[in-house]
């Protein structure tokens, strides 16, 4: 049994394991749409980590409103433009991405040298990744390829 | 997903990923399972936390520069690419971001630097050692002047202590070894260095003698608590004596990795506005006040009334801290008040005391919102016990002084160098290096010119003229390039006036007056220190408590 405290004092109780987002869900609608993570004990996690099945914490969800949700953003856009990268660059090889005050970084290895030409590109298909569901970009990325290997005819 | 070592290591592999595998072997070594963040056909080895799906990023975001980097920071690593950007929930705040990143590069105190000819760094020289050209001489000269006017006003005395120590002054101290990291290597004594060589020793004896301080030597200072703390042993002290404040703008020298060197802000000799203040356990409330208020005058003359102060306090269960709980409570509760009276924005910090006490930090927010850490105000236990200092009290026994450390604005070359930042190059009146020019409509005003520049030179304003045969609009834009603040634009008129045009920087407005007018003008607004500033083009974006540490 978790019991689970949350801001304005109710405490709620679950059985099984649950999300952060089911909590959410739980509480209203509305909340579980402009959700974007989780504060729980202190810490921050994503909306579909199970929380423990035993004890009890203290819990809020993290929208917009609050600056932390910012951060977690930034974390996965880092991520979206670590993928964006390996798309279009050969050789990529990933090292930490993390975010810092005003914004993220991510560090890569690739024989291609990176300059502010490159930004545009990049952005295009991070947008593109960041637009669409997940289901679809992998029957894209699949097409996407079967182009690429048909038109380049010189490749061993 | 989450997935186990074993697992995980295949996975990074398989993806051809080296460097993740390294990291799951080396810095997650103590990790059972390992978290992947997957999107598509993307996994990346992640903790998290993420969100749910890639739309919720929106496309607020842009990607801002690429820089190198190594791998752990090990520069015997590879070289990585490092893509920065960054991103908002919404459009209008990434253009206010970037409007005021743009904003920040106009104002970088290394460009301005250098065009306005203020200050050079020189790999002949060495880098992260500042060269003060005439301009920048001039004003910091002039902050330090009316810094020191003020400490006078306060019962500051000044002294002066050389820029090198003996190894042994700062072994009590305990800079040697605990700023070892910190400090230049010892100028180790000229003599013995001959007897060793004579006795054979290798380098690598030598090296290890120095790093144990078995040689004696010299340290270029790192800090100037030890020299000032010899001032003060050198006589007896009554308790009636207490306060001693003794001030030096103090040059000191560290040692910095050549990679992080930059500007004003990251150098390895600067000129700290410090000060040691001695003084009793009842008399610490009012003399931590005291500092902070010197900060307060300070800054609401440079127009910068913009600060917030964190207060360092001790972890309270910690063992680590010198002095009693009792001293504690005293040194803790007198730093909060004194924040307190201040009036401005503090946060307590719990565990962000030094070991020796708590201490008092400035971070002023510039004219674009950025936060700037300038210097310090700590409460010390510690130094007076290792230096045995002492006054006799009004019981005739010996008493242990409390010292307080302060160097509020931090060093003259990073203060400067936020200052040059903050007003984007255009120092106020009393600061500017060149107050006014006098330009001439024509050859023709040039002797008119050079009277009206004998006149204003007599009266004490720092002025110049120009007189190249160049069009009066080209003229003033370089003097307005130039950051004066104020043009006095002389012709035929003005020759038989006697008076002068004076074109004001800041609001472009222009009057022509007498010369005696101007002057009178000019020198009001000298002797009160007016910052007259154009307001800022963008509204401060980043509410974020981290300052620049740069």
């Amino acid at each position: 049994m978790l019991q689970v405290t949350l801001p304005d004092g109710v405490i709620r109780e679950f059985a099984d394991s649950v999300t952060a987002l089911e909590i959410a869900q739980q509480i209203g609608p509305g909340l579980a749409k402009a959700a974007v993570a989780a504060e729980v004990d202190g810490r921050v996690l994503g909306l579909d980590q199970p929380l423990p099945s035993e004890g009890g914490v203290k819990l809020s969800i993290l929208t917009r409103k609050n600056p932390q949700s910012l951060d977690v953003m930034r974390h996965s856009c880092a991520h979206v433009m670590a993928r964006a990268v390996m798309r279009l660059f050969d050789g990529v090889q990933l090292a930490f991405g993390p975010t810092i005050a005003g914004g993220f970084y991510y560090d890569f290895d690739l024989p291609h040298t990176l300059t502010e030409e490159d930004f545009p590109q990049i952005e295009e298909e991070m947008r593109r990744l960041s637009s669409w569901t997940n289901r679809s970009n992998v029957w894209r990325n699949r097409a996407r390829k079967r182009s690429r290997s048909a038109a380049t005819s010189s490749s061993p | 997903m989450e997935e186990p070592r074993q697992k995980a290591i295949e996975i990074c592999s398989d993806l051809q990923q080296p460097l993740k595998v390294e990291h799951i072997q080396t810095g997650l070594a103590a990790d059972a399972t390992l978290s992947f963040y997957r999107q598509g056909e993307f996994l990346d080895l992640c903790r998290g936390p993420h969100v749910r799906s890639a739309k919720t990023i929106g496309t607020a975001f842009k990607l801002l520069s690429v820089a190198g980097a190594y791998w752990k920071g090990d520069s015997s690593r590879q070289q990585l690419q490092r893509l920065y950007a960054t991103a908002f929930w919404d459009k209008k705040e990434l253009d206010q971001h970037l409007q005021q990143l743009e904003e920040a590069k106009r104002r970088d105190h290394r460009v301005l630097g250098r065009q306005l000819g203020l200050y050079e760094t020189d790999d002949k020289v060495g880098q992260g050692l500042i060269l003060w050209k005439p301009k920048g001489a001039l004003i910091r000269q002039l902050l330090q002047d009316f810094i020191l006017e003020h400490l006078q006003r306060q019962g500051y005395a000044q002294v002066f202590t050389p820029h090198i120590g003996k190894l042994e002054l700062y072994k009590t101290s305990g800079h040697f070894p605990y700023y070892h990291d910190s400090q230049f290597p010892p100028l180790v004594d000229r003599d013995q260095i001959e007897r060793m060589a004579e006795e054979g020793c290798s380098c690598a004896e030598l090296a290890n003698r120095m790093k144990a301080g078995q040689i004696d030597g010299y340290l270029l200072k790192p800090m100037n608590c030890p020299h000032h703390i010899r001032i003060y042993a050198s006589e007896l002290h009554s308790y009636r004596d207490l306060p001693i404040r003794l001030a030096e703008f103090g040059t000191v020298y560290r040692w910095e990795q050549s990679g992080e060197l930059g500007g004003m802000t990251r150098v390895r000799g600067f000129t700290q506005d410090d000060a040691h203040l001695f003084v009793t356990e009842d008399q610490l409330p009012a003399e931590i006040e005291g500092c902070l208020e010197l900060v307060k005058i300070v800054l609401g003359t440079l127009g910068m009334s913009d600060y917030r102060v964190r207060v360092g306090l001790r972890e309270p269960a910690s063992e680590k801290y010198v002095g009693t709980a009792e001293q504690w409570a005293k040194a803790e509760a007198a730093c909060r008040r004194a924040a307190a009276t201040l009036g401005v924005p503090f946060t307590e910090e719990v565990g962000e005391a030094a070991f020796y006490g708590p201490k008092i930090d400035f971070v002023v927010r510039d004219v674009i919102g950025r936060q700037w850490q300038l210097g310090t105000v700590q409460v010390d236990y510690q130094l007076p016990q290792r230096f045995e200092l002492t006054y006799v009290g009004p019981d005739n026994a010996h008493h242990r002084p409390i010292m307080i450390h302060r160097a509020p604005f931090g060093s003259m070359e990073r203060f400067i160098g936020v200052l040059i930042e903050h007003f984007a190059g255009a120092f106020p009146l009393w600061l500017a290096p060149e107050q006014v020019r006098i330009c001439t409509v024509s050859e023709k005003s040039e002797v008119y010119g050079q009277q009206v520049e004998r006149r204003f030179r007599e009266a004490g304003l720092r002025v110049t003229g120009d007189y190249r045969p160049e069009k009066l609009g080209a003229k003033i834009r370089d003097s307005q390039l130039a950051k004066v603040p104020y043009t006095a634009v002389v012709g035929p008129k003005d020759e038989s006036a006697g008076s002068v045009s004076l074109r004001d920087r800041v609001d472009g407005s222009q009057q022509t007056l007498a010369i005696n007018d101007a002057l009178a003008q000019l020198e009001s607004e000298i002797a009160a220190r007016q910052v007259r500033q154009v307001a800022a083009p963008s509204t401060p974006v980043e509410s974020a408590t981290e300052a620049h540490e740069y």
